[in-house]
């Protein structure tokens, strides 16, 4: 018991140090913040989006079919009359949705695989690794788009390929960092005090390889929104009416003259959501990674 | 050497019948009948049983795989439903537009990246270093997409800069085909006319699909360079008082350039992917272009073939860069 | 510094390039057009049902007979000069005088006799009416041939129009058979050997297609070589760049571009935009009338007057369609103009109707279409979605290939399908609705709806028996009227082609059977 309690303390104090050194880090660096904002923002603006969103992002309005943005329509709107600003808000719930989902469920089954087979060594590491090999043989965007063609197109699809490929990224991570860890002389005294082997896998392996995932989680977020709405783009994402920012742009481009606006600020919120992520990431890979550029 | 050469040239094989044999399974999955698109709205039941019994398509899956496989083995993969041509012959005539357009955007953005690293770099902590980091997320941040939609607004609508539509003007003829990229065939045949303007049409599409991996390029090359320069040796050449831009260009930016060739094949595979895209805007006759179409046409022997051929530039390409990384960095010894 | 420099003058000599590289061209007449979609193939047997490829067939090929678009469409004479028959089993046709193919292969009962063999055991001419009836020919002389069917055929010139029934030399085939492929088709993918206008120079598929007036040419139905020396036909899939390119000079004409886009070159100087009457291009939405929910007349009935088309045309259109008559489409043989009016829209009556029903509380179904048919489809499944959400039945909007959506179609109970029939694109005359009535073929015709009574057992044949167009015609508006009572689909728009161009371009047409009529365009 006492030794749960104190290694509980420990925990905290690890937790509440390291927290401490992010917060004064994090006043140092402008760009980081201001990725964390973006971020924030686009993550308030997906929850309160029916609070936001002025119009319903679905419903048509012929009568008023393209008009340019005014005070009425901030972002004016599309060919069936919808309000091109509410639909970006609305926007902002799928891909963020799809972000989360694709990284979470990736780095969930990428760590799991990854860790399991460095812990485990041999022949299962062997065959994972070749496995993870084969899915980065391919350029990303056309193994998802394979797959997507194959499964239908849809958004579930889509986010099926993309966690598809992207997990074999987590556990080539995952797996390297536990295989350095695991040598570590604090891992080999935990086992030397009799600590289970699930026991160590799991607190002291895999929790200490955390710092490069949460780095490459953020940065990839930021791509798997890219290649989410890469996919909307070429037609295999989100199915109309759904207010996707990629196919929103696709339908959007034959406006590019006659109504600018159309195509243009679905583009600026991908890139606002993807610059945030970018930020965010460079910034946390520069305060978590020790080396200093 | 050789032997670590063979050995990866080896790997190759499996890599391939892996990754076909999880194409083809999934190809098979979708709904919708390739022979029906084939024959058109027009089609009777019949014509349609008919066909599909000569082209084999009620044999089991693995029958048919194998089958598949064995034809790749011989070069044939297989026969595109929609433009009732082989598969081969198809992706031999856009692919070649493919590669030539995302080598352009490659050499695009080495050149623009490395250019751009280097000096932010040597001028540290002067305006453009302070606005590189920025720049740079900025540029790794825009979808391609968006970016080719701009461009084409920009530079060919309102400033009449670059032509679209075509990979070399309308009223030249194409230079002799040699490689099928018009750039080279043009240069080696002497053909000066074809080669200005098939530069002059590449340039467009190469510059949206450059800026991400530019961006990219340009921070890895300043933040090597910067540490290369904090070395001793380049003190010791300062120390010399050989010039500053000496010091740069000849004894830091050889050593900083090396990672960046590993960083190579990584943005090359970005490139084929991304040029998905940039073909789709710039309405550039590639590769990708012709898979989405069959895609849409359920048609899966070109998506098929479409995804070996990708895996397999890919690979050669990342073999090259590890090869010519070694001989770059003799310090490199294989295991 | 010196990259810079080298870049400059790379800059220039790609600049001075292709400015040479304009000039080099001289006094010929050239039209440069752009299309959003290549043929597949330049083969008219397999390829010709596609839009892209009939395009390009009808450049390079001739048919049998043709038909005319400007008065009444009759059939009129194309490669055949007459045709006699008693029984419509036994055919004496003659063949025109003085015709070469662009092979030299002169023209004649011989050659005639060659094609007709072909489509009658080739699998890939299958869904060839003559193909189906197709018996025995006996050459009478050099330029007579007799046909005898195995069945009557009193329509079988009508049918001879289509583009899949155009004439290829039997020299250039029997020159470039394999074993395998005893007719050549696969050279006919990427060759021609047509009679047609233009010579195919050059082809790269999916990009640019370059063909020449053909000197020799016999002059067709309007006794006329083309007028300009060589026709490029570049296939630029995206509108809104093919509406830039038009814009800034680089091509002479396009057609295809969406509503807006028509609206915006109207107003630009230097450019004229040219609206063509009698295409069949007409947009429906089919359902299977024996499966629930549409088994009830009354919904089939409140759908058709949920829709706002006058909404449709003037916000979706802007103003370049009307509502559609029927299955012929205005100006056709047998379209019955006053049925545009049968269902107009009216919510209340629409609310009625649906509360009468079975399904008074409402009920969820699928919208499907293909997207790659018509650019507006979008707004149409859009504004559909929301008209039908008014009488409580929810749309799910669903892309498909238009393969799937005609399988579906044709097994049944599948929800509502947005279609797109471009009767015209496939080179079929004004006549040619009989194929959407009577067709022998599977997913066209009422077969989309399942309708099967006196009106499509007994009428139907009767019709697509009846070689005099006065009373066929009468019989198209009977089952035209009958159509509408049982609320057999939805009938939507009729389309109108667009094309816009540069102020110089004269004479450029389009009409049925032949989506562009290049052959007497000129550049001023």
């Amino acid at each position: 018991m006492r030794s749960l309690e104190s290694e509980r303390d420990t925990l905290f104090v690890w937790v509440g140090e390291k927290a401490t050194h992010l917060v004064y880090t994090l006043r140092r660096s402008p760009l980081t913040i201001l990725g964390l904002a973006i971020m924030v923002g686009f993550i308030s603006v997906a929850v309160l989006a029916p609070f936001i969103a002025p119009y319903d992002p679905i419903a048509i309005h012929p009568s008023d079919r393209l008009m340019p943005p005014s005070k009425t329509h901030f972002f004016g709107t599309d060919t069936a009359g919808r309000d091109v600003f509410s639909r970006i808000v609305y926007g902002s719930r799928i891909s963020l949705r799809l972000g989360l989902i694709v990284t979470g469920l990736s780095v969930a089954i990428g760590s799991l695989i990854g860790g399991t087979a460095a812990f485990l060594g041999g022949r299962i590491d062997d065959a994972v690794m070749r496995f993870t090999d084969l899915c980065m043989a391919f350029p990303v965007f056309v193994l998802a788009m394979v797959i997507t063609a194959s499964l239908g197109p849809g958004l579930t699809n889509v986010m099926v390929a993309i966690v598809a490929i992207w997990w074999t990224v987590y556990a080539r991570l995952v797996r390297s960092k536990v295989v350095e860890v695991k040598e570590e002389t604090y891992v080999e005294a935990a086992r030397a005090i009799g600590a289970s082997e699930v026991r160590v896998f799991l607190k002291h392996v895999l929790l200490n390889s955390y710092s490069p995932v949460l780095v490459e989680v953020t940065l990839d977020f930021g791509f798997v929104v890219m290649l989410g709405a890469s996919l909307g783009f070429v037609g295999l994402g989100a199915q109309p009416p759904t207010p996707e920012w990629g196919a929103m742009i696709s339908s959007g481009r034959s406006y590019l003259k006659t109504a600018w606006w159309y195509p243009t600020f679905p583009g600026l919120a991908i890139f606002l959501v993807v610059l945030g992520a970018n930020l965010l990431g460079d910034g946390l890979r520069d305060i978590l990674e020790t080396r200093t550029r | 050497m050789i032997f670590y050469i063979l050995r990866r040239v080896f790997w190759v094989i499996p890599m391939l019948l892996g990754m076909t044999l999880i194409v083809f399974t999934l190809s098979h999955i979708v709904p919708g009948d390739p022979v029906a698109t084939a024959l058109g709205p027009l089609a009777t039941k019949a014509a349609v049983e008919r066909l599909k019994e000569a082209w084999r398509l009620n044999d089991p899956l693995p029958i048919q795989y194998l089958r598949y496989v064995k034809q790749m083995a011989k070069g044939d993969l297989g026969f595109s439903v929609y433009t009732r041509r082989p598969v081969m012959s198809d992706i031999r005539k856009y692919f070649m537009a493919t590669f030539e357009l995302s080598t352009v955007s490659l050499l695009i953005a080495m050149v623009g990246g490395i250019v751009l690293g280097a000096i932010s770099a040597a001028r540290k902590n002067g305006i453009l270093d302070f606005m590189v980091r920025p720049l740079s997320l900025f540029g790794m941040s825009m979808p391609v997409f968006w970016v080719g939609l701009l461009i084409l607004l920009l530079f060919y609508y309102r400033l009449g800069l670059i032509p679209i539509g075509r990979r070399i003007g309308l009223f030249i003829d194409p230079p002799t085909r040699i490689t099928g990229m018009y750039i080279v065939d043009s240069l080696l045949t002497g053909n000066w006319t074809a080669l200005g303007s098939a530069i002059h049409h590449v340039i467009g599409p190469a510059l949206c699909l450059a800026l991400c991996p530019l961006a990219i390029i340009a921070r890895q090359t300043r933040s090597n360079l910067l540490e290369v320069l904090d070395e001793d040796y380049i003190g010791t050449a300062r120390a010399k008082g050989v010039s500053e831009v000496i010091v740069v260009l000849k004894h830091a930016l050889r050593n900083a350039l090396l990672p960046i060739v590993t960083i190579t094949g990584i943005q090359y595979g970005y490139l084929l992917g991304s040029s998905v895209m940039a073909e789709v805007i710039f309405s550039w006759p590639g590769i990708g272009r012709y898979a989405l179409t069959a895609i849409r046409h359920l048609d899966f022997q070109p998506v098929l073939g479409f995804s070996v051929v990708m895996a397999l530039v890919y690979m050669l390409v990342n073999l090259i860069v590890d090869v010519s990384y070694v001989y770059i960095n003799p310090k490199v010894r294989f295991s | 510094m010196k990259i810079g420099k080298v870049c400059l003058v790379v800059l220039a000599g790609v600049l001075l390039a292709s400015l040479l590289g304009g000039l080099a061209l001289g006094d010929e007449i050239v039209l440069v057009a752009a299309r959003p979609k290549d043929g597949e193939s330049l083969n008219p047997i397999t390829a010709a049902v596609s839009l892209g490829a009939s395009r390009s067939v009808n450049l390079l090929y001739n048919q049998l007979v043709n038909v005319d678009s400007e008065k009444d469409f009759n059939v009129v004479p194309g490669l055949l000069t007459a045709w006699e028959t008693e029984d419509y089993i036994t055919w004496t046709v003659h063949v025109r005088e003085g015709v070469t193919f662009h092979d030299d292969t002169p023209w004649n009962a011989e050659a005639l006799k060659f094609n007709l063999d072909m489509w009658a055991v080739l699998p890939e001419a299958t869904f060839m009416v003559y193909a189906g009836a197709a018996g025995t020919t006996e050459i009478l002389d050099e330029y007579t041939l007799k046909i005898e069917l195995k069945e009557a055929v009193p329509l079988l010139m009508d049918f001879l129009q289509t583009a899949w029934c155009s004439i290829i030399s039997p020299t250039a085939i029997k020159d470039h058979a394999t074993a395998d492929d005893p007719y050549a088709m696969e050279w006919l993918n990427d060759h021609e050997a047509g009679t047609g206008p233009f010579i195919l120079e050059s082809w790269e598929p999916g990009e640019r297609m370059v063909v020449r007036k053909w000197e020799n040419y016999w002059g067709g139905v309007i006794k006329k070589t083309p007028k300009i020396d060589r026709l490029i036909y570049l296939t630029v899939p995206d509108a809104a760049v093919r509406m830039m390119m038009l814009e800034k000079g680089d091509i002479d004409l396009t057609g295809d571009l969406s509503s807006e886009m028509i609206a915006d070159l109207e107003e630009m100087e230097g450019i004229k935009v040219e609206g063509y009457s009698g295409t069949s291009r007409r947009t429906m939405i089919f359902w299977d009338i024996t499966a629930p929910p549409f088994d009830d007349l009354r919904v089939r009935q409140a759908i058709n007057y949920a829709i706002n088309y006058d909404e449709i045309i003037d916000r979706i259109d802007l103003g370049y369609a009307e509502k559609l008559c029927g299955m012929p489409a205005k100006g056709y043989l047998g379209a019955s103009p006053e049925l545009a009016g049968y269902y107009t829209y009216d919510l209340e009556k629409a609310k009625q109707l649906m509360s009468e029903s079975k399904y008074a509380d409402g009920f969820e179904v699928d919208l499907m279409y293909d997207p790659e048919r018509y650019a507006n489809y979008e707004d149409y499944a859009l504004y559909i979605q929301s008209y039908l959400s008014e009488i409580r039945i929810k749309v799910n909007i669903k892309q498909v290939v238009l393969s799937t959506q005609t399988a579906m179609q044709d097994e049944g109970d599948y929800g509502m399908g947005l279609m797109l029939y471009s009767g015209d694109s496939v080179a079929m005359s004004a006549d040619a609705v009989r194929w959407q009535y009577c067709s022998h073929l599977p997913t066209w015709g009422w077969r989309g709806s399942h309708w099967t009574d006196d009106t499509t057992e007994v009428l139907c044949p009767q019709a697509l028996a009846t070689a005099d167009r006065i009373k066929r015609a009468q019989m198209y508006r009977e089952i035209d009227l009958r159509a509408h009572e049982l609320a057999v689909y939805v009938w939507i728009t009729q389309l109108k082609p667009i094309f816009a161009m540069q102020d110089n371009i004269v004479n450029f047409r389009s009409c049925p059977p032949y989506q562009e009529w290049f052959w007497q365009v000129e550049k001023k």
